[in-house]
């Protein structure tokens, strides 16, 4: 795996308002922000302050309202299609099995030269996120720890270089939690795709990211962008126990605290 | 039935959400007889305690020429069915109602998908179908007869209109609630808008449209027969005025057994289609 680095995604004085009725709400002001190449970026920051709208303004799913966004040296003006994006919910079509729901961008991109092709690649991803036996089940018949593991299959089935994953593993229990962040650790680590992360977990962000940014409360700006400094390959059910851990940890909490104590009390 | 998502109460105008016993077989107590044979029983002593008390009533409490009685109707209906003009009747019937559901379910639906996928062609549109649909529809049957005739044209644009109307609302209204995160994950993917719409709204609208056919069924045939007893040369419902000109209630009957007869065949049949494409669901 090519080790070039670069700037996958920019954010240059970025401003994105919502308005509700009549009020206007400013979700993200003056955002300056860089993401690598390569790289597994957590973004963390208390709830409402705009994380998961910076991933719709990448996947240009959404306009910004000053300020530009830049993909890869190009800024972004229509729906970004270069990248795979994994959202908080599953968002699994009901109506087709876990085969058919792999193989949807496989034949709206045409990847694989024929039908056979695309079917034996996805019944590989449905290996490799461990769903064997599972393929002609529909998605209601899934765990929502299934429904993740097939959501993240129909992502990387057709190898976007870029990820955008949006609290993927929020609702599940601890547990299914650690086993996914596992997987995708070890996925991670097979293929170093660039992964923006966004979570309001700092433990997980710790866990998962190679680099740190931590965002103030609404209207959401950049507070500081930190490194994590722990060797991969990293194991979600150990990681925890390492002193290491505990000091990145307490210097996060330290920064994020201020941002939480603040939200919470300006909410009333 | 599975449960449909009702959006704004207009959108589903009028739809009758019909009642499905569960077919499970497995009794829930151990004592006593299977849940499903006390159902199954019940619902046969329950026609029989009708017919019978309708049989008693002949005569006795209600005059014959109003109510006639069920044995009166078996054995008139019986009569009717070796005559080649009762099957004149149903075949004509039958042709108008297929060809005015038919061409209603089509027209609801391309003008639902029109509008639905169109803001501006919607905002234009819909307060003229919203005033039309509040005319009760069959006090515009008699300006089809004076326009089309008493031939069949009349009552299939009766029944088309009235399933079109119905059949456009329950796919605007499916449209509109469309699940927006679904269609972007597939703009993400780079999908086209034809692919959206066969991937993502027309299953999703299986639900909406599903629910229309069903309500259409019966629909239709009221628009059938409400154009027969205007004015028509043939049909169940030209059979049925014509046996109430003459106080004759058995034929009136034994016309009222035909047409329920065919809207529980048409019903079977729409069930099955259900059955076929909403299998993601169970």
């Amino acid at each position: 795996m090519s080790e070039t680095r670069g700037v996958a995604v920019g954010f240059y004085g970025v401003k994105k308002i919502f308005t509700k009725g009549r009020n206007l709400l400013t979700v993200l002001d003056k955002l300056t922000l860089q993401t690598e190449e390569n790289e597994l970026t957590c973004i963390v920051g208390p709830s409402g302050c705009g994380k998961s709208t910076l991933l719709n303004l990448v996947a240009g799913l959404s306009p910004v309202d000053a300020g530009r966004v830049e993909f890869r040296g190009r800024p972004v003006t229509a729906v970004n299609t270069e990248i795979g994006y994994i959202t908080q919910d599953s968002n699994l079509l009901p109506w087709f099995t876990v085969l058919e729901n792999i193989l949807l961008p496989l034949d709206i991109r045409n990847v694989g030269k024929t039908s056979a092709q695309r079917r034996s690649l996805a019944l590989e991803w449905i290996a490799q996120v461990g769903l064997d036996g599972f393929e002609h089940h529909y998605p209601h018949q899934l765990s929502g720890g299934m429904q993740k593991r097939v959501s993240i299959a129909r992502t990387l089935v057709y190898d976007p270089d870029v990820i955008l994953m949006d609290e993927p593993f929020g609702p599940l229990d601890a547990i299914t939690k650690m086993v996914l962040q596992n997987l995708l650790l070890r996925l991670w680590q097979e293929r170093q795709k660039t992964i923006i992360y966004v979570t309001h977990d700092i433990a997980e962000a710790i866990t998962l990211g190679d680099r740190v940014v931590i965002m103030t409360k609404r209207p959401g700006t950049v507070k500081a962008v930190l490194p994590v400094r722990m060797a991969r390959p990293r194991d979600a059910f150990s990681l925890s126990e390492t002193p290491e851990y505990a000091a990145i940890h307490r210097q996060f909490w330290e920064l994020m605290r201020s941002e939480v104590i603040e939200a919470d009390e300006s909410r009333g | 039935m599975k449960v449909v998502a009702k959006p704004a109460g207009e959108v589903f105008h009028g739809e009758a959400v019909q009642e499905r016993t569960v077919p499970s077989g497995a009794a829930r107590a151990s004592r006593g007889p299977p849940e499903r044979t006390v159902l199954i029983v019940g619902r046969i002593l329950l026609v029989v305690a009708i017919l019978a008390l309708w049989q008693f009533a002949d005569e006795r409490l209600v005059p014959d020429f109003v109510i006639s009685s069920p044995l009166n109707v078996a054995a008139r209906l019986a009569q009717d069915l070796q005559r080649p003009t009762i099957w004149h009747d149903i075949a004509t019937t039958c042709e108008e109602w297929i060809m005015g559901y038919a061409l209603g379910a089509v027209v609801g639906i391309v003008l639902g998908f029109l509008l639905g996928l169109n803001r501006m062609v919607r905002g234009i549109f819909e307060p003229v179908l919203s005033a039309v649909n509040a005319i009760p529809k069959v006090a515009l049957a008699p300006l089809f007869l004076i326009a089309m005739g008493l031939g069949p044209a009349s009552k299939v644009a009766i029944a088309a209109m009235m399933v079109a109307l119905l059949m456009f609302y329950n796919t605007l209204g499916g449209i509109l609630v469309a699940p927006r995160p679904l269609i972007d994950v597939l703009r993400v993917m780079g999908a086209r808008r034809g692919t959206i719409v066969r991937k993502v709204l027309l299953p999703f609208l299986s639900t909406y449209i599903i629910a229309g056919l069903k309500s259409s069924v019966p629909l239709a045939i009221v628009g059938v027969i409400v154009g027969e007893f205007i004015g028509a040369d043939a049909g169940i419902g030209f059979y049925i005025r014509q046996a109430t000109s003459l106080f004759d209630s058995a034929g009136l009957f034994s016309g009222v057994v035909i047409l329920i007869v065919l809207t529980l065949l048409g019903n079977g049949l729409v069930q099955l289609l259900e059955l076929r494409l909403l299998r993601w669901q169970r």
